[in-house]
């Protein structure tokens, strides 16, 4: 390679410096913590067509995702004493980090709800109440005149049931005022979900932060917090315990994970890379110039992306790292070929082909609107033309840019060249054992003991994991609330014996209102055919005067009454999580039901309900990426492979294609003996090993004198590459360690493969 | 007219009452400490706590201010000493209601279980006490009166407490054949057994569904 003169080399040395300067003087402009995001959710799209996804980001963001869950004990298992508990109460009641604190199944909270309920049973209960009878009457097939008698004697047959039954002791009292069973029914039907108050259990308190838990004001203010809660409970009774869980103290560990993996990911992966050059380099040092070339390159690619994106995540600088294998690379071919005496012509073709072929391959991934991808995309893109440009201007500058690669020979006989083609093939069957998981929980760092506190104290909130939760959404509240009657109905055909449970279902659905003047107006008789209906069956009708007469009041002055008006003068009386099952919004609203134990169909389509259960609700929509991914991939390969059979021929064009090819059959086929799920991550991992490993193919096969080994290079690229991609393989995060072991298991064939043609010789 | 006619009811009432106070009391009633019982009664709840396992069909006749007739439920009925009482209803509804050491559980048709209301707890708790006969433990919240006359018995539990239950049980010789319950003013339940067997052994599979 001819060196530049004195005065172009200046001129390069000052683009270097300059650019290095600009790069590290815009990062230094950036608040990282706003434009760095660690929320998982942010690797879905926000404009997702998928109005499910849309709707989930709107619940993680809102109200529930802001609720924590504290569990205060004795040492011993038992209930802490009041004092104390009201202590840490009022601790959290005074934080800024809180908004709301209160003690769970608080009873002067149920006293109120019941008390509201009860007093406006008419208005709430009895729309849905008579709807539901009117259904079943309609399924009888009676005429309609029979509607007041038939209903008379349905009253007075439930209520016998009723009070046969052991949960009818507690209403006693309450039955002459209410004989529908407004109140007991709905009562019955809650009390299944929460468990009564027991002073000799420990508390459960729930509390609602200020800010999100995804932000720093929702995660440190809120553990001092807590912390000075348990003080103050702790003053009170020494002996107290605490456990809590939420949102806040996931995200924080997750956040302090991935940093803790960045850090000592990228530290062994370097340690990694200088043992390999040390082995492979006859001066090991010659390598420190690479170091630039690499700097320049990961710059160029933070610079990029945050200018590109309002906020990058996290994930994509960690699994962005792979970018200095890439870019050591070009390091390594010019500076193997520089020491050999190669004119810049013949480094610069492959450089340029191999470069270029994966940065289209990248680009095409970018197409897809999975923000992951997409910012991915643009990462290595730009780093890889930032690492090709850095590292063709620092080698320019050079007077010596050479790097000796130390000779290394392999002689091995024709039985086991054959062996290894075996062994290849029996590798690649492998592929068909491939099995493919898409849990969108890869994308974070598990932990178990978070995991365990969580079931703990949830448990102490009465949730399990018989209880399914769903959602059902829309732009308006009230066709919100009719959609969830018609789940509720459908619920009901399915799953008769699965009790609901929802504030939603206090709130009388739009369509039952609107009927309600028309079906009291129809049972105008019923009073008298119930009084006929109670003496037939042994009560005594005078004892239900209060009723009748609470009847008659109402069904004379029942007008059309306002849904939304209703909802707002229920919500002061529910008790916080109850609150957090309804979300009415200005975009939309959302509204969550729990039922205990799941269903035996999944809900119709036409009920736009979608199944909640939490994160893993996003893995068919990880699934769908994963296809977009492999499609995208598979036409940048197809458009790749044809650049190469133009750029080469046919004949070399073939076996620089059928290089990363094999390669990647073998690492899938491994993959496939050793039994592990394959998900998005592998697919991007295969993706990039492709792409290195066609970069090897080329400057193995199609830059190869005939009859002369592989260049040094190629293997001084992969097995640097392998070392740093292998250190990813141990990360605990799925996504990582997916990444890492997949381009590992196609550089590694690759090498093998480029090699073996030497091996015969 | 009016006025006359409640003067009327009004001294018949006085009259019935007088007529009642004017009863002497009976006098086979007597009331029982349970540190010093009278031998005969020793000797008769010795032999009612020999009966380590019953089973009897019963009918509750559940007595409502609001009903003019009861509501009558049936079942059967199995008590083992140091297991528990277990009410298994048959009609008009199927469920188990268990009584044991450790709270009152009401099990479903389907097997779900759910605690008792409280109300329910507490009552059915004392009729544990009452059918095990711990008289010690009843002491101390009832007023304990017998009746006995041989082979007939009856014992009424009159709570120290305003708000307590009153219970009455009675047999003849060493088997419990009807309870009385007064939860609330006005309201009752009474319990009758039939075809009581005692002594026998309640397989593994009865054990299981009907206990805990």
């Amino acid at each position: 390679m001819t060196p530049l003169s004195g005065r172009a080399r200046l001129l390069v040395r000052c683009i270097l410096v300059m650019a290095t300067l600009g790069a590290a003087g815009f990062l230094a402009s950036i608040d990282f913590r706003e434009r760095i995001s660690t929320n998982v959710m942010d690797l879905l799209p926000p404009g997702e067509r998928d109005p499910e996804l849309q709707l989930l980001r709107g619940v993680v963001d809102d109200a529930q995702a802001r609720v924590v869950r504290v569990v205060l004990s004795t040492h011993d298992g038992g209930a802490p004493p009041d004092e104390a508990v009201q202590a840490f109460i009022e601790t959290l009641h005074s934080s800024d980090a809180f908004v709301e604190a209160g003690r769970l199944n608080d009873p002067a909270e149920r006293t109120k709800l019941g008390r509201f309920l009860f007093d406006h049973r008419f208005e709430y209960l009895l729309p849905g109440w008579l709807e539901t009878r009117r259904q079943e009457f309609a399924a009888s097939g009676l005429s309609p005149d029979s509607w007041p008698g038939w209903l008379a004697d349905t009253v007075a047959q439930r209520l016998e049931a009723f009070l046969a039954r052991p949960e009818s002791v507690s209403y006693e009292e309450l039955v002459p005022l209410d004989p529908l069973l407004l109140l007991p029914d709905l009562v019955v039907e809650f009390e299944r979900f929460v468990a009564k108050p027991d002073p000799a259990q420990p508390a459960s308190v729930w509390a609602r932060t200020a800010a999100s838990p995804l932000s720093e004001a929702g995660q440190q203010p809120v553990f001092d917090a807590l912390e000075a809660a348990a003080s103050a409970a702790m003053e009170i009774s020494p002996g107290t315990d605490w456990q809590w869980t939420g949102v806040h103290r996931f995200a924080a560990a997750s956040k302090h994970r991935i940093q803790l993996e960045l850090g000592w990911l990228n530290t062994a992966a370097l340690v990694t890379v200088v043992l390999t050059v040390c082995l492979l380099v006859r001066r090991p040092w010659q390598t420190v110039h690479l170091l630039p070339i690499v700097l320049l390159s990961m710059l160029t690619a933070w610079v990029v992306a945050l200018g590109w994106f309002n906020q990058v995540h996290i994930l994509v600088f960690v699994l962005g790292a792979l970018l200095c294998g890439a870019a050591v690379d070009f390091g390594f071919h010019l500076g193997v070929h520089a020491a050999a005496g190669h004119p810049w012509r013949s480094v610069m073709k492959p450089l340029l082909a191999s470069c270029l072929t994966t940065v289209f391959g990248f680009a095409l991934l970018g197409i897809t609107d999975l923000p992951l991808l997409r910012q991915l995309s643009v990462f290595v893109c730009a780093g890889l033309l930032g690492a090709l440009i850095a590292a063709v201007l620092y080698v320019a500058q050079r007077r010596s840019p050479g790097i000796e690669a130390r000779p290394l020979t392999i002689q091995l006989p024709r039985m086991g060249v054959i062996l290894l083609a075996i062994l290849g093939v029996i590798a690649a069957a492998g592929m068909l054992r491939i099995e493919w998981r898409d849990d969108i929980r890869d994308l974070q760092i598990d932990d178990p003991e978070l995991r365990r506190i969580d079931a703990d104290v949830r448990a102490h909130f009465g949730e399990s994991s018989d209880t399914g939760v769903y959602l059902v959404h829309a732009r308006d509240p009230l066709d919100a609330r009719n959609q969830l009657q018609h789940f509720v109905e459908w619920h009901r055909r399915q799953s008769p014996d699965t009790p609901l449970a929802s504030a939603a279902l206090l709130w009388p659905a739009p369509d039952s209102l609107s009927r309600l003047p028309g079906l009291l107006e129809a049972s105008r008789n019923f009073p008298d055919a119930l009084r006929a209906a109670f003496s037939e069956r042994g009560f005594v009708p005078e004892a239900f005067a209060p009723f009748f007469d609470a009847w008659d009041k109402f069904a004379s002055n029942v007008s059309p009454s306002d849904p939304l008006q209703l909802w707002r003068k229920l919500e002061p009386h529910l008790p916080g999580p109850l609150r957090d099952t309804v979300g009415i919004g200005e975009e939309a609203t959302w509204l969550t039901v729990a039922a205990l134990g799941k269903p035996s169909a999944v809900p119709p389509d036409e009920l736009q309900v979608i199944p909640l259960n939490r994160l893993e609700s996003l893995n068919h929509v990880f699934q769908r990426y994963r296809h977009q991914a492999l499609r995208l991939s598979l036409a940048g390969l197809g458009v790749l492979g044809i650049l190469v059979l133009l750029l080469y021929g046919p004949a070399k064009g073939v076996r620089v294609f059928a290089i990363p090819a094999g390669a990647t059959a073998v690492a899938f086929g491994v993959l496939g003996w050793l039994g592990e799920p394959l998900n998005l991550f592998h697919l991007l991992g295969a993706f990039l090993g492709v792409c290195l490993s066609h970069d090897y193919a080329i400057f193995g096969e199609a830059h190869r004198a005939p009859g002369a080994p592989a260049p040094a290079s190629v293997r001084l690229s992969a097995l640097t590459t392998a070392a740093s991609f292998g250190v990813l393989a141990f990360s605990r995060i799925n996504a990582v360690s997916a990444l890492g072991l997949t381009v590992t298991l196609i550089v590694l064939p690759a090498l093998v493969i480029v090699e073996a043609r030497s091996w015969r010789q | 007219m009016r006025r006359a006619l409640h003067q009327v009811v009004f001294a018949l009432s006085l009259l019935v009452s007088a007529t009642a106070f004017a009863q002497s009391p009976d006098p086979l009633v007597e009331t029982l400490d349970p540190a010093q019982l009278p031998p005969a009664w020793e000797s008769l709840l010795s032999g009612l706590r020999s009966v380590d396992t019953v089973q009897a069909d019963f009918e509750e006749r559940r007595f409502f201010r609001f009903r003019a007739r009861p509501l009558t439920l049936r079942g059967t009925l199995r008590l083992e000493r140091g297991r528990g009482l277990s009410l298994q209803y048959t009609h008009p509804e199927t469920y188990i209601v268990i009584v044991d050491a450790r709270g009152v559980l009401v099990r479903d048709e389907h097997g779900r279980e759910r605690a008792a209301p409280a109300h329910a707890a507490e009552s059915t708790a004392h009729l544990l006490k009452a059918l095990e006969l711990d008289l010690a433990a009843l002491g101390q919240e009832f007023l304990i009166r017998g009746r006995l006359e041989t082979p007939s018995w009856s014992l009424s539990l009159e709570p120290h407490a305003s708000s307590g239950m009153n219970i009455e049980f009675g047999g003849t010789d060493h088997l419990v054949r009807h309870l009385s319950l007064y939860p609330t003013p006005g309201r009752r339940i009474d319990i009758t057994l039939r075809n009581i067997v005692s002594g026998s052994t309640f397989s593994a599979d009865e054990l299981e569904r009907f206990f805990r």
